[in-house]
């Protein structure tokens, strides 16, 4: 479902983390959004899961305002990987896993077969299948993003919001969740959007990249027009060389030390 | 989703395993619950036979007088109105303190948290203190647990206050405006000492527990309240799972993080205050029972919360029987239960750091 933000701004105390952010998101791409720390990304990420209300303007989910939408019901349309990936008890795999399947399943009903299949899929599909019995408490830092990762695969949700989802991950893993991503955006027509750091990976996988600095947006447009040395010292304030690299088939960044 | 899987299981084994098991617990301990009823019931200065409890209960419940008809006349009086009040009592504030810990413990997503984190025991401890000081006697018996749940709910109230200006309530916000508020209550628990000169021991003994003559209006008082909370914390026990995956994540997962955990914290602290006001300060069953039945159960709080109920019941009533039956004298609850629960602690914690470290070589 379409996603549109008007004017929305998000003051924290008398700080203005996000100030007048107006833009669409149709469904069915994969979105990037870059910008230095502090440039108010997370922020966004709660405004658009309802975690933060917006303190000006509105976000419209469809044609309903976003904070029209039940909580329960917003949980079966988005799902998010956050940032934070404590989890702070000794729960197994498989059991943070199925909490994804929560907001499909009645308070006091057990999961039903159904439930268990999804579970199983998104833990194969996040290669943790291994580990479904040990304790997330005991795996490293990689091992329980993918669980966090398979957990909102679970959750099995049209509009998949990452935060960083793979910062923890080895190359092969990162390289792995974000096929995963993008194959599910391209074969299933849904949406991700994705907070990254690495501006190479961005680059690879998506389709449309949103920069932001200052809790405004710098420019927002298709990766292959706005990626340029220009739009990256204007955000980052770093020398840059972008150029097509034929071997990963995308947009390339190099830096200048 | 990827449909690339061919292992998926036709049927969840695991999962049926899990849910045999934890039957299995819920019934040995239930089951456990009521022989150590029983056995309690038999011990004390006069021995009651085992057949003879079971009789009296079931005369008593029944209505069948012939039941007891044949044994001395004293022993369902010691049984029914001596014995039994005290002992349910005593598990009934077992398990109150037992799930409000396991609570606290969640929402606050701190191992170390247990029902008296918030300061709910000073401020039961103040009031009780006040009550005996100035010895309001207006409401005859029960003054002392009144101002004792009036203390405690004032500083429930004024911790939850100091805590959620600014941004909602967190979990560092809530402990530290705890232990600000129950360090300033010690101060003025000191003082109160301090003036009451020749009642200074009735605070003390009060402050250390006790379930002497508890009467069936204290286990109807604390059932009522203690199996209302645990419906609420039933109801939420999901959410709460969700919560120690943290806020936002609960909160994109369908969960009003801020209205749970607002309802929870009452529901946990009001429950305390009730077990504070009933029996005085006793300690380390809602820091420990919750540890020792998460090692048992995992930590889903949908099985945590009944296990950790029916072991709470068991230890506390364990603990006073020992106390009142076993020991020469009778010594404070509240200084037993620190003294057996301080070490068990110790060693849970030890060992926990052992297997960690085992892990990590």
């Amino acid at each position: 479902m379409n996603l549109r933000l008007e004017q929305v701004g998000f003051c924290y105390g008398d700080q203005k983390i996000i100030d007048d952010l107006s833009m669409d998101l149709p469904p069915g791409l994969f979105y990037g959004i870059l910008g230095p720390n502090g440039s108010g990304k997370t922020t966004l990420l709660d405004l658009l899961t309802g975690h933060r209300k917006p303190t000006d303007g509105r976000i419209l989910y469809g044609d309903r305002e976003l904070s029209d939408v039940p909580r329960k019901q917003l949980a079966k349309e988005m799902a998010l990987v956050p940032q934070n990936f404590y989890v702070n008890f000794p729960f197994r795999v498989r059991e943070v896993v199925m909490m994804g399947r929560y907001p499909h399943i009645p308070r006091f009903r057990p999961p039903s077969a159904e439930d268990d299949r999804i579970v199983a899929e998104a833990m194969s599909a996040a290669q943790i299948t291994d580990y479904a019995g040990c304790f997330v408490t005991e795996l490293s830092g990689g091992e329980k993003q993918r669980v966090v990762f398979a957990r909102a695969l679970a959750q099995n949700t049209p509009l998949l919001l990452l935060d960083e989802a793979t910062s923890s991950m080895d190359i092969r893993h990162s390289i792995q969740v974000l096929n995963l991503v993008a194959q599910r955006v391209r074969a299933e027509k849904q949406t991700a959007l994705a907070v990254m750091q690495d501006i190479n990976l961005a680059g690879m996988y998506c389709e449309h990249l949103i920069f932001m600095k200052h809790g405004r947006i710098v420019c927002h447009g298709p990766t292959q027009q706005v990626l340029n040395p220009d739009t990256l010292r204007r955000v980052f304030e770093v020398e840059t060389k972008v150029y097509d690299e034929p071997f990963s088939g995308s947009a390339q960044v190099a830096f200048k030390k | 989703m990827t449909e690339s899987t061919d292992n998926r299981p036709a049927k969840p084994p695991h999962r049926r395993a899990l849910r045999e098991a934890f039957s299995i617990q819920l019934v040995l301990l239930a089951a456990a619950l009521l022989l150590a009823v029983v056995v309690s019931s038999r011990l004390g200065y006069l021995t009651v036979g085992f057949t003879d409890v079971l009789r009296i209960i079931a005369a008593k419940l029944t209505g069948q007088a012939a039941l007891t008809a044949e044994m001395d006349a004293l022993l369902p009086v010691v049984v029914l109105e001596v014995r039994l009040p005290r002992i349910l009592c005593a598990a009934i504030v077992g398990a109150g303190l037992a799930i409000s810990g396991t609570v606290f413990q969640g929402i606050l997503l701190n191992p170390l948290a247990d029902p008296y984190t918030l300061g709910v025991s000073a401020g039961a401890a103040f009031g009780a203190s006040v009550a005996i000081l100035l010895n309001l006697g207006f409401l005859g018996f029960y003054s002392v647990p009144l101002f004792a749940f009036i203390g405690a709910a004032a500083t429930l109230f004024f911790v939850i206050i100091l805590s959620s200006s600014g941004e909602g309530l967190s979990s560092n916000n809530l402990i530290l405006s705890g232990i600000v508020v129950a360090a300033i209550l010690s101060a003025g628990i000191s003082f109160l000492k301090y003036l009451a000169d020749e009642h200074v021991s009735v605070i003390i003994f009060w402050l250390m527990g006790s379930f002497a003559s508890r009467t069936w209006a204290d286990v109807a008082l604390t059932a009522v309240a203690i199996g209302t909370g645990f419906l609420v914390m039933l109801f939420y026990a999901r959410d709460l799972n969700l919560i120690s995956l943290g806020n936002r994540t609960a909160s994109s997962m369908g969960v009003d993080t801020a209205r749970v955990m607002m309802m929870l914290l009452i529901t946990a602290s009001v429950i305390a205050a009730v077990c504070v006001s009933v029996s005085g300060i006793i300690g380390f069953v809602g820091l420990l029972v919750p540890h020792m039945v998460r090692l048992i159960t995992g930590p889903d709080n949908r099985r945590l919360l009944p296990a950790s109920l029916l072991t709470g019941a068991i230890l506390l009533l364990g603990a006073d029987t020992v106390t009142r039956a076993v020991l020469p004298t009778e010594i404070p609850i509240g200084v037993l239960t620190a003294l057996i629960g301080g070490p068990v602690f110790c060693y849970i914690f030890w060992r926990r750091q052992k297997m960690l470290r085992g892990d990590a070589s």
